[in-house]
């Protein structure tokens, strides 16, 4: 599995949303993670679908409730530090069957 | 002409080719064709009176075109030279060609010179191309495509039947039914009669005009007078109502995918809310009971204890089995919730801490491991309390016998009669006395019997050993006193026997003969009055056994008795020969009547004895029956159990038929199940009366009645959990729309990996399972890591293994989502007319009022900056529906 990285998002004033929409949280039994990213905003190119959240600031994520989350990373003022492990979430679609599944392989061997 | 021909696309040049219009027509098109037009037109603050005159400078044929567009044409020119129309003409024509429509026929300069005919093919294919085309209902032409709509809303209208654009709608119903369908509020469309066409059209040009902003373009004279209407002036006009309804219609769309939405959540939370409410009350249930469970004292007494027995077996039946199936109905009502959220791609539901299914089911193994050993418990203490009881009747028994021989004997040791009496007399009195001595001796056995019982008593921990230790202290103490007191008598008597010497010897051959006889009947009485347990036929037997054996020494010691009695009668007969009335033996305190009363009470007592023993033998014999009648029951319905226990698990995994005949079968399962509860009820009253006969063991059964009560509860249980799956499987097959053979397939795949038979998978069967369906799971940390992501799909509550139904679910997951939190927020942005709020107004309007009141009350204030007074977040909604958020 890859690395985790450290992500730094800027933003003009705290008005300006940072561009992307997180799921996930304890409450919810998920890891929290980026389910889309905007384009044209601070986020666009810094995060992408799929990334799992690993801390935000200083703080670890792994136990935060997704509202409790969503409030840190709302009030982060300008600068805000993400530790993501890319990736994490992404489509099944490396792992999945090519072409129909084959059903009852045994039945042919 | 044939008016069915003009699909502008592939004719283009028809109005050149033609070259001729019918009259009529011309004046039906001039009078819509102005009317549409200046329906557009009024927007930009201006309109035209005479089609064919007022576009010949271009100037407003080029404002139509940017109004009906939207879009921005290059700058008109604005000189009055014809060269001037002319290039304006030319730049409307470049624009509508723009748009990809070819103008073959149609020229600028006849344009400019007022040509009726090509100016009204002109506006007859922008009406086509800006108004009519857009219009696909599964893509069919444009025309067609209007065509199928008018159908589709007119279908329930009996009178009205569409099939053109032209004599179809000349009796104006058509028109009337359009109207009614949208707005039934705008007119009674039953009161309208075929046979006044003039009416009709009126009544639904007016109302369109007054209430749905569309001017009247045909005349309903020329409607009903021509013999056939004006094809494309219809069209036109049929456009105008179809933009006009749907605007309407797609917001009654984006209100009905809302609706469908929030319903999902609704019914979501009520589950929720059910399930939170079920989980209280049984874990309350459970932790009432269980400290019930676990309080192992009695009061000690052999009724409290019954009566605890009883309210236990209330407990077992009546109490737990409805409380099972509520466990069970928790469970199964959870994994719903979860196959629907699932099924609507919500996250997964978490209860509130401490009501997790494992809580309960946790909860519910501390009531059984409570519950464990309590009948055993309670019944093996009755047995304790019966031994008990009988035991102090045994003591009671012989403290009676034994005070009543104490009686008076302190007062006679006590006696100072020696000290007053003749010599013969005093050896008399000595003689009764060692002879009391003996018999003192010969009680000692007793006593020492009394103090043991008391002794098992206290050490059995007998309610009432307080009584029994007072009296036992009374004898003891008694006892001691004896001894002292006899002794004194002894050396008394010792001292006087210097002085007394003379012996009566007629009576001592009596009084060694009498005593021993007499404590052989004390003794005979004590046996024939002894008190026995026993919980076998065997045991009886040998107490019978005992008893004949003691009724064959009854003829010897008949022998004994006449002996002894023999002996008294020589004394009397003596006596009374040399004339002495009465005679006392002064070596025996045991009266020849004494005997003689107590050997007929001996003889009295053997018959009753009988009776006892055989009373027992007949009670013993019904216990035997009652084990009989118990076990041959117990041995139809154990079996019956597991066999349908075998039956029903193997339903799942045998997978013949269909779900629903799998279902159907099941259901079948559960009604024979109910039908047998009668069975049970019937082991339960046979259960009761070896219960209350006090039977402890039954060899001809290896079933108990715990044993078969648990059977039972696991057939319930497996029943309905399987009704429950396969109902789940039915949910996610038809909400998938999967055929009875690809669920075959998986079910096959699945059944294959599930080594088991535990009908859900391990990780590691999981990872074998999908690795053969083709998935790349890598052995390695990259392929570890995919299997724990898809780990966390199908098992969100970390369960440790996989059902079918999630599997399943797995297995057909579409790749585009169908209900998403976009989908949801584009519905809004509909009803909000493109707003990025919406008002409480509006959702009352648009939504039925449980949605929108539960919109209303979650909605968060939008602080955009366009924001105005009243307006909610549809946006931060739409997201927390599917528990995300944006940032």
């Amino acid at each position: 599995m890859a690395a985790p990285s450290v992500i730094n998002i800027q933003r003009n004033h705290t008005q300006e949303p940072w561009g992307f929409r997180l799921s996930g949280g304890r409450d919810f039994r998920l890891q929290l993670q980026v389910k889309k990213v905007q384009p044209g905003t601070p986020a666009e190119g810094l995060l992408h679908a799929g990334d799992a959240i690993l801390a935000i600031g200083g703080t670890n994520a792994q136990n935060l409730t997704h509202m409790q989350a969503h409030q840190l990373i709302r009030s982060a003022g300008n600068l805000l530090q993400l530790t993501v492990l890319k990736g994490h979430f992404g489509d099944l679609g490396s792992v999945k069957p090519k072409g129909p599944v084959k059903f009852s392989p045994w039945r042919h061997s | 002409m044939d008016a069915f021909e003009d699909d502008y696309m592939d004719q283009p040049d028809e109005w050149d080719r033609e070259g001729l219009l019918d009259p009529a027509w011309e004046k039906q098109q001039k009078k819509t064709f102005t009317a549409w037009c200046n329906s557009h037109l009024r927007k930009a603050g201006t309109q035209i009176e005479n089609i064919e005159e007022d576009f010949r400078n271009g100037l407003k044929l080029m404002l139509l075109l940017e109004v009906i567009s939207g879009e921005q044409l290059p700058k008109p020119d604005r000189g009055k030279m014809r060269f001037h129309k002319i290039a304006n003409v030319n730049k409307a024509l470049d624009f509508i060609a723009s748009k990809g429509v070819k103008l073959v026929s149609i020229g600028a300069e006849e344009i400019v010179d007022g040509n009726v005919k090509m100016t009204l093919g002109m506006i007859w294919t922008i009406i086509l191309r800006f108004a009519i085309q857009d219009i696909t209902v599964e893509e069919l032409t444009a025309k067609e495509g209007l065509l199928l709509w008018c159908q589709r809303k007119t279908a329930p209208y009996k009178n009205v039947n569409v099939q053109n654009f032209h004599l179809s709608f000349k009796d104006g119903l058509a028109f009337c039914a359009l109207i009614h369908r949208h707005r039934p509020d705008l007119l009674d469309y039953h009161k309208l009669k075929k046979e006044n066409p003039l009416e009709n059209l009126n009544l639904a040009f007016d109302v369109a005009e007054k209430y749905l902003d569309i001017p009247r373009m045909l005349d309903p004279e020329d409607m009903v007078n021509s013999a056939k209407p004006d094809e494309r002036s219809v069209m036109a006009y049929v456009s105008s109502y179809y933009h006009a309804f749907s605007g309407a219609q797609q917001a009654e769309t984006a209100a009905n995918r809302i609706c469908k939405v929030l319903k999902v959540n609704q019914e979501n939370e009520r589950l929720m809310e059910e399930y939170e409410r079920l989980a209280s009350d049984l874990l309350d249930w459970i932790r009432k009971t269980t400290p019930w469970l676990e309080n192992r004292t009695t009061d000690n007494t052999l009724p409290g204890t019954q009566r605890k027995l009883d309210e236990f077996r209330d407990y077992r039946r009546k109490q737990k089995p409805p409380k099972l199936e509520e466990k069970a109905r928790l469970e199964n009502s959870f994994n719903t919730l979860q196959t629907r959220l699932r099924l609507s791609n919500r996250p997964a539901y978490l209860p509130t801490e401490g009501k997790m299914v494992s809580d309960i089911a946790n909860a519910w193994k501390g009531l059984e491991t409570a519950e464990k050993g309590f009948e055993e418990w309670l019944l093996s203490e009755l047995q304790r309390l019966e031994r008990l009881d009988h035991l102090a009747q045994k003591f009671r028994h012989r403290c009676e016998i034994h005070e009543e021989w104490a009686e008076g004997k302190e007062e006679m040791l006590q006696s100072k009669d020696f000290k007053s009496c003749s010599l013969n007399e005093l050896k008399a009195i000595k003689k009764k006395h060692e002879a009391f001595e003996s018999d003192l001796a010969a009680h000692q056995d007793r006593v020492e019997q009394i103090a043991a019982i008391a002794q098992e008593l206290n050490a059995l921990d007998y309610h009432d050993v307080a009584a029994v230790n007072a009296r036992c202290q009374r004898i003891c103490d008694q006892w001691d006193k004896l001894g002292t007191l006899t002794s004194k008598r002894r050396q008394a008597l010792d001292e006087a026997e210097r002085i007394l010497e003379k012996i009566d010897t007629l009576h001592l051959d009596y009084a060694k003969r009498a005593a021993p006889f007499n404590n052989w009947l004390d003794g005979a009485k004590e046996d024939l009055m002894d008190m026995f347990i026993v919980h076998s036929t065997e045991e009886i037997q040998a107490l019978g056994d005992a008893h004949e054996q003691f009724k064959n020494t009854l003829p010897e010691a008949d022998k004994e008795f006449n002996a002894i009695i023999g002996l008294a009668n020589e004394v009397t007969r003596l006596s009374q020969s040399i004339g002495i009335t009465k005679v006392e033996n002064p070596y025996t305190t045991v009266h020849p009547q004494d005997l003689a009363h107590k050997w007929s009470d001996v003889k009295q007592m053997v018959p009753m004895r009988d009776k006892v023993l055989q009373d027992e033998m007949i009670k013993q014999q019904n216990n035997e029956r009652l084990r009989r009648q118990f076990a041959a029951k117990a041995n139809v319905v154990g079996p019956w159990i597991e066999n349908q226990l075998d039956a029903v698990a193997s339903i799942g995994i045998q997978m013949k038929g269909s779900l629903e005949d799998q279902l159907n079968k099941l259901h079948q399962f559960d009604k024979a199940v109910l039908q047998y509860k009668p069975n049970m009820d019937e082991l339960e009253r046979y259960n009761q009366e070896v219960q209350e006969s006090m039977i402890f063991e039954n060899r001809y059964t290896h079933y108990t009645m715990e044993t078969l009560r648990v059977g039972w509860e696991q057939l319930l249980t497996a029943i309905a959990r399987n009704i429950n799956e396969v109902e789940n499987q039915i949910l996610t097959r038809d909400s998938k729309g999967i055929s009875e053979d690809q669920m075959n397939e998986f079910r096959l795949s699945f059944n294959h990996f599930d080594k088991n038979r535990s009908r859900r998978l391990e990780p590691k069967e999981f990872k074998a399972c999908l690795v053969s369906l083709g998935y790349n799971i890598r052995e390695d940390r990259q392929g570890d890591a995919d299997f724990q992501r898809i780990m966390s799909i199908v098992d969100p509550n970390h369960s440790g293994y996989v059902t079918f139904d999630a599997f399943l679910d797995f297995m057909t997951r579409e790749t585009a989502d169908t209900d998403t939190a976009e989908q949801v927020m584009q519905s809004f942005k509909i009803l909000a007319g493109d707003k990025p709020f919406i008002t409480a107004q509006i959702l009352r309007q648009e939504l039925p009022p449980d949605q929108a009141e539960y919109c209303i009350q979650r909605m968060a204030p939008y602080t955009g900056r366009d924001s105005v007074p009243g307006a909610l977040d549809y946006m931060s909604f739409s997201t927390a529906l599917y528990g995300e958020s944006d940032l």
